[in-house]
């Protein structure tokens, strides 16, 4: 008998990956994979963790790659492909670890409200930093 | 504080300069767009055409801020402001949502989403910025109205955001709307605070509210769908837009496309070329670097729906990009927008910025106030500093509001000099009925005062005017919209025919031609001033009043005599004695509202056949235009058998159009073959048969990867045919997009496989540093490829020899880069006829062919072909070739008559021909391979591009029915052909109509008529207009001249013509506001009233 939590889980790594996929190929696939898969070793946090990083790459990749100057043309981004390809994963490692947060927190969200009354709770899940 | 912020922020940026913002009447006098929106007819904007938007609340707000006497740059900066700050203020309440306590979050979220890079990048035009501002208060709206018990009040509330943004963007609307959808999901998924029932009745509320609230909205953009249609195919295609909306630099907020682009002008956005700069690049990305970490760090779940927003909007910013291998997602839009036209209206992803601010200010809001109070908390000293650089780098990522470069530097003024103002008024207290015609048309409206981004006609000259706009259909409908394109492009042409304006301007209601002199011509490649002396010096106009100083703005004080770009003194003598602004009146009555008697002039064209109906004198006293692609056979033979002469041009030709440059007012492809798509740009009239196509005797097409432009079409002065015409002169050259050209190819696709074993090349010259051919590849259908060593600039070609369907030549390998693409001029292929022919259309013969009365009727009505090379391009040759293929029916003699010169540049001499020459001489054109012999009536010199010369033939010229072909001999440079047959009916008594009354939406007439006649209310041609004549109903009018007009009998008759569609438009207006008088007072009643 598949656990409830886990059949979602696995439901929403599909969801993910076929989003990865729509949103950035094949390349995205990957990436998608990979960030699942540090996901099941660690938690999603982490790959949210891989996503900023994957990010200030693109950054660091935009100015290293060729420097900018203000003499840049309409091939700009055509010009950066390492940039465009590290935010490109920045976004599905994102995607990943919102999807599995979510997963998460509707988990411990049902633990703490049964209802869904949002007067059980403070509002909108109010910050627990 | 945020609207105080903002407040400064436009204040000290172009401090008194109006600057350009989507139209210069939005605040110069925004009073007459809002009266405007009464009416769903706009007779006072070129020949009339549906209004296009309604936006009372925009109108109305600034409408009431010039009333109290606020001037129009600060009435500007205030509603720039206004939004900044609504946008800004709403981020802090749908934060507040999740952090009710206000705090250093809601602050930085509310700064963010008020300056940041989007912002500064898309606050102008303000229209489409309004959806931004009010996109958080949209999202609000919603999730209060699913958590709230008060459903309605919300939905009151979110209908009338909608309401408040108008039709004038509505993708930006959708876009606008879309944070709702993580949102949603968020609190039926993860928050389960709301469940589907929650949401399903509100939705049900706010949709019936907002259509409620939109009814109007809706009917205008229904009805101007065509003209919204146009702006859509001719403007910025998916692919521009997507070219740098890579996922870098859409998480950054930029990736828009303008931004990066630059035309023959310049940069379009210079003011945020700083966004390139590797400080700012990395403050930019500092900023989602920010959000991620929050999403990584912070253990608040609405991190989860902020930052789902962000992604979502950052995944549909990036839309297509790379456009060369794009995403599935990516793929499957360009599919969609290549095959649903209304789909385009979502082509501009960047508008999908609402969804990346609001995502990224809530986590960047959460977790940089977190941080701050996390290093407070471990070191007291450092929580300054570490606000400082949260702070500072929000300021870096939004430097042009604190740097003075928000606005571009070349749209902007104080306002327009006194002698605009005066000729304005003046024109505004000239009594009595005409339009003006302003030109040069002129899009970005780059004056040596000053500029706005759009013409200040509109906002000055109150009554009737024609300023050409850059979409055509924003002068008229489809027919009067494409005839103010042909009459606009003609007169701009430097090749104006004295005594061919007047007859079409007294047709138009044209009264008075504004000419200003006081236009940057010099960069914004518009006509200099002294192309219109041809028009000056016509004796059927005279100059009325000029204002202005002579010379004041007219002639530019360079040092350079020679332009740069375009290579032309930029003073040419006289041109500093003419004043800025002229008005000329044309001579003779001219009624906007007539009645005409004559048989219509029938039409095989469209309107650029006006000037060469003109030129023939067959606008004197013919009838109305009708264009015989739009007449069914029997209104065709009706016509005829009244006495109709018929006209065959080769004009509405098969071409795609494009709107090339910032300042053009549209370009067009070079004509296609009858199997090439014109795609959906397709400048199309009628139906097929009714076009002029190419034929290429030998080819069924000859296509390139590009031709002599940045964004094909462009240039059809170097179309692919000229490498195939025998003529050396002429060249193909390759998209200059495409810088060095390697890697571009032309091709034939032969109309029956040729068996070809050798092969001539030879290289369009290249200009001194210039790209050059080293290395090219022939391939056929069958057969190796052969490779072409073209060092030396041509190549003769033997090789074994293969029957191929098609020829394609594909540049290798090319020495240098620049600016002037490589190309061919010269690609032959032994024993095949590649010439270009312009086919004539044959629809009236082919309905011949089915009707036998039909036949008869136009075999013996009177028939005029008229052929027109079509003008240069700058100094372009497009048409040194008079090669036309054309129809006729039954056997006729035809006066042949013709001029030789000017429609192109090129020096070529009439052979044969010597001063004064009075005999038949041949060698002049061919008609069927034949040579015709003709006599010059002026005295054509050696070179004839000086001037026209005028010829015709020495006797009849007998046809029989079928296809025909007349083509120039190599050597001459024909301006135009004409052949005619039959004689023309006599004029008929004139019938008169006097103007009672006229309204936007009603014209109202008495007419007296000795014969059978027709009125033209000069309005554009538009089925929903209708008339009763005399109490009764008048039936659909017809289009005559281009204008809604009826059929009427003798005698005398009352008129009473009205747009129906204004009936239902009023309805729709008191729906409209009932709606919005419901919201409010959803809106405001107290708790106890409800339920």
């Amino acid at each position: 008998m598949i656990h409830r939590p886990a059949l979602r889980r696995v439901i929403v790594a599909v969801l993910v990956l076929g989003l990865a996929w729509l949103f950035a190929g094949t390349a995205g696939l990957v990436v998608g994979v990979a960030g699942l898969t540090l996901a099941s070793l660690t938690t999603p946090r982490w790959v949210a963790a891989a996503a900023l990083a994957a990010l200030v790459v693109a950054a660091l990749a935009t100015v290293l790659q060729a420097t900018p100057t203000e003499a840049y043309d309409a091939h700009f981004a055509s010009r950066r492909p390492v940039a465009a390809q590290a935010a490109r994963a920045a976004g599905i490692l994102a995607l990943v670890a919102i999807a599995l947060s979510a997963v998460d927190e509707r988990r411990h969200g049902a633990t703490t409200s049964a209802s869904g009354d949002r007067d059980t709770r403070r509002p909108g899940g109010a910050p627990s930093e | 504080m945020l609207f105080g912020l903002a407040l400064a922020s436009v204040l000290t940026n172009a401090p008194g300069k109006l600057v350009g913002d989507n139209q210069f009447a939005l605040y110069w006098s925004p009073g007459t767009l809002l009266r405007a929106q009464v009416s769903i007819w706009q007779g006072d904007q070129g020949l009339g055409r549906f209004s296009l938007y309604f936006w009372p609340v925009t109108t109305g707000v600034l409408a009431s801020l010039r009333a109290i006497g606020l001037s129009p740059w600060l009435t500007e900066r205030l509603w720039h402001a206004s939004l900044l700050a609504t946008g800004g203020i709403g981020m802090v309440a749908v934060l507040r949502l999740f952090r009710p306590r206000i705090g250093l979050e809601h602050l930085i979220a509310g700064l963010f989403y008020t300056f940041s890079p989007f912002t500064a990048a898309f606050l102008v035009p303000s229209n489409l910025f309004l959806a931004y501002a009010l996109s958080p208060w949209m999202l609000f709206a919603f999730v209060r109205g699913v958590r709230d018990e008060q459903p309605a009040r919300w939905a009151a509330v979110f209908a009338l955001l909608v309401f408040a943004d108008g039709n004038i963007n509505y993708p930006t609307v959708f876009f606008a709307v879309l944070p709702v959808v993580p949102i949603a999901l968020y609190l039926l998924f993860v928050d389960g605070s709301v469940r589907w029932r929650s949401i399903g009745r509100w939705a049900l509320r706010a949709t019936v509210l907002v259509l409620m609230v939109s009814a109007a909205g809706l009917v205008v953009s229904h009805l101007s769908s065509s003209n919204l249609g146009e702006n859509l195919v001719s403007t910025e295609t998916p692919r521009q837009i997507a070219q740098n909306s890579s996922w870098a630099e859409s998480w950054r907020g930029l990736g828009f496309w303008l931004v990066y682009y630059s035309d023959r002008i310049g940069r379009v956005v210079p003011e945020l070329s700083g966004y390139f700069r590797w400080p700012v690049v990395l403050a930019t990305f500092a900023i989602p670097c920010s959000a991620l970490a929050s999403l990584w760090l912070l253990r608040w779940r609405p991190r989860l729906v902020f930052a789902g927003t962000m992604l979502l909007g950052v995944a549909i910013m990036v839309s297509a990009f790379p456009v060369e291998s794009p995403s599935p997602y990516g793929h499957a839009l360009l599919d969609l927008f290549a095959h649903v036209r209304a789909l385009l209206a979502l082509r501009n992803s960047y508008k999908a910025g609402p969804l990346l601010g609001i995502g990224t200010a809530g986590l960047l809001g959460t977790g940089a106030a977190r941080l701050i109070h996390a290093v407070r908390a471990w070191r007291p000293r450092l929580a300054a500093p570490s606000g400082f650089a949260v702070f500072g780098v929000l300021a870096i990522a939004a430097f042009p509001f604190w740097t003075g470069r928000l606005y571009a530097p070349t749209g902007q003024m104080t306002q327009p000099p006194a002698y605009w103002l005066a000729a304005a008024r003046w024109l505004n207290h000239q009594s009595g009925d005409g339009r003006v015609l302003v030109l040069p048309a002129t899009v970005d409206a780059t004056y040596r005062w000053g500029g706005t981004t759009e013409d200040i006609v509109d906002g000055l000259i109150q009554g009737d005017r024609i300023a050409r706009s850059q979409i055509s259909l924003f002068d008229g409908t489809k027919e009067s919209a494409n005839l103010v394109d042909a009459l606009d492009n003609y007169l701009e042409s430097g090749d104006y025919q004295a005594g061919t304006f007047a007859p079409i301007a007294r047709r138009l209601g044209i009264r008075y031609v504004l000419i200003r002199n006081d236009l940057e011509w010099q960069t914004t490649g518009r006509p200099r001033p002294a192309s219109f002396d041809s028009l000056r010096n016509d004796p059927d106009v005279r100059l009325a009043r000029q204002f202005g100083m002579p010379g004041q703005n007219v002639t530019a004080s360079r040092a350079t005599p020679i332009n740069p770009i375009t290579r032309e003194p930029n003073e040419i003598a006289g041109e500093r004695r003419l004043s800025p602004v002229e008005i000329y009146e044309v001579r003779g009555p001219t009624q906007e509202q007539r009645a005409v008697s004559a048989p219509s002039l029938l039409v095989s064209g469209d309107g650029n056949a006006w000037s060469a109906l003109a030129a023939a004198g067959l606008l004197d006293n013919n009838g109305p235009v009708q264009y015989t692609g739009a007449l069914a056979p029997t209104d065709l033979l009706t016509n005829l058998r009244d006495g109709s002469e018929i006209v065959i041009s080769d004009t509405n030709r098969k071409r795609s159009s494009d709107i090339p440059e910032r300042d053009a007012t549209g370009g067009y492809s070079y004509t296609l073959t009858q199997g090439e798509s014109a795609g959906q740009s397709s400048a199309s009239l009628f139906g097929r048969a009714s076009q002029t196509i190419a034929t290429y005797p030998g080819a069924e097409r000859i296509t390139a990867s590009g031709y002599g432009g940045l964004f094909p079409p462009a240039e059809p002065a170097f179309r692919p045919s000229n490498a195939f015409d025998g003529d050396l002169s002429t060249v193909w050259r390759a998209a200059s997009s495409a810088a060095s050209g390697a890697g571009q190819w032309i091709r034939v696709t032969l109309r029956h496989p040729v068996a070809v074993s050798e092969m001539k090349l030879v290289a369009a010259p290249a200009p001194a540093g210039q790209p050059r051919i080293l290395h090219a590849t022939i391939s056929f259908s069958e057969g190796k490829p052969v490779p072409v060593d073209l060092t030396a600039g041509g190549a003769d070609l033997k090789f074994s020899s293969r029957e191929t369907r098609y020829v394609q030549v594909r540049i290798d390998k090319v020495a240098g880069r620049g600016f002037v693409p490589p190309g061919f001029a010269e690609i032959t292929i032994p024993g095949v006829d590649l010439r270009e022919f312009i086919q004539t259309p044959d629809d009236v013969f082919r309905l011949a062919n089915q009707h036998p009365a039909l036949s008869a009727a136009l075999a013996r009505a009177p028939i005029a072909y008229l052929f027109d090379a079509l003008a240069p391009s700058a100094t372009n040759p497009v048409e040194p070739h008079l090669n036309r293929r054309f129809r006729t029916v039954g056997n006729r003699g035809y006066e042949l008559s013709g001029t030789t010169g000017s429609r192109t540049s090129s020096s070529k001499t009439v052979p044969g021909v010597t001063s004064g020459g009075t005999g038949c001489v041949s060698g002049i054109l061919q008609v069927d391979g034949r040579d015709v012999p003709v006599r010059f009536l002026e005295n054509p010199t050696s070179s004839v591009s000086a001037q026209r010369a005028r010829f015709v033939s020495c006797g009849p010229l007998e046809l029989g029915p079928g296809w025909h072909t007349l083509t120039s001999e190599r050597g001459t440079t024909l301006a135009t052909v004409s052949l005619t047959a039959g004689v023309q009916p006599p004029a008929r008594p004139a019938p008169q109509l006097v103007t009672l009354s006229r309204g936007r939406d009603h014209v109202d007439g008495r007419s007296t008529t000795p014969t059978q006649a027709a009125v033209i209310i000069g309005q554009s041609f538009d089925p929903t207009w209708r008339a009763t004549i005399d109490g009764h109903d008048a039936g659909t009018p017809v289009s005559l001249d281009t204008l809604t007009g009826w059929r009427i009998g003798s005698g005398r008759h009352t008129i009473h013509a009205y747009v129906s569609a204004q009936r239902p438009y009023v309805v729709s207006l008191v729906v409209t506001g009932v709606g919005v008088i419901l919201c409010l007072w959803l809106v405001v009643r107290r708790r106890g009233q409800r339920r």
